[in-house]
């Protein structure tokens, strides 16, 4: 198994707190598909700068706000 | 299961039985001790292409069956993926074809390095495939 890497992220409390938006509807503002969310949010996929930065203005928050890191 | 899971998954098995196909006309000939057949020989060119119908079918289903996803294409994480799987397969392709070429350069025999070439291509297919569906089971 591949060592998980050391960054956390907020999506899913942030994806709760935008109105329980859907993981599908996260991944079609981003243009990701649902699997890639779900390998996000349980950690186990860092997303490129680009998607992390899709993801932050889709919360209407800063990239720090979303992703932190536990190294 | 995404599409491009489901692509790698369906396209594997796809490879892998047409793998088995020309390992069976391949290796026993070769056992027997008559030598590999010939690149001109009929089963294979028509197995391959087979595999190019067989390929754009399983392709053009899938597609038909998610058509969001089709038209959004893979995204980064996808790529990271067949871009890493590419890469395994590749160089074990590329260690394969180095061995037909010495294989060739030993024996003379272009029949036996087209043999393993054929082979070495179908098995990295296949194995390229694989890894794609084993990464997106593990952490990827």
């Amino acid at each position: 198994m591949a060592k998980r890497p050391p960054i956390t992220n907020k999506v899913r409390q942030l994806r709760e707190a935008h109105g329980n938006m859907s993981q599908s509807a996260l991944a079609d503002a981003i243009g990701v598909t649902r699997q890639t969310v779900i390998a996000i949010e349980q950690g186990r996929y860092s997303p490129s700068l680009e998607s992390a930065f899709r993801i932050s203005r889709t919360f209407g928050v800063g990239v720090e706000d979303v992703f932190g890191w536990e190294g | 299961m995404s599409l491009n899971e489901k692509s790698a998954l369906a396209m594997g098995i796809l490879s892998i039985v047409v793998l088995g196909w020309f390992a069976s006309m391949i290796v026993p000939p070769v056992i027997a001790g008559g030598g590999a057949p010939g690149p001109a020989e009929l089963p294979l060119i028509l197995g391959s292409v087979l595999f190019i119908i067989a390929s754009i079918v399983i392709q053009a289903v899938l597609r038909g069956f998610s058509p969001k996803d089709a038209a959004r294409g893979e995204d980064d994480r996808d790529m990271m993926i067949m871009y890493k799987a590419g890469a395994y397969a590749g160089s074990f392709f590329g260690f394969v074809v180095v061995w037909g070429l010495f294989q060739y350069a030993t024996t003379g025999n272009a029949d036996a390095m087209f043999a393993t070439c054929l082979i070495g291509l179908l098995a990295a297919t296949a194995a390229s495939f694989a890894l794609q569906v084993a990464f997106y089971r593990m952490a990827h």
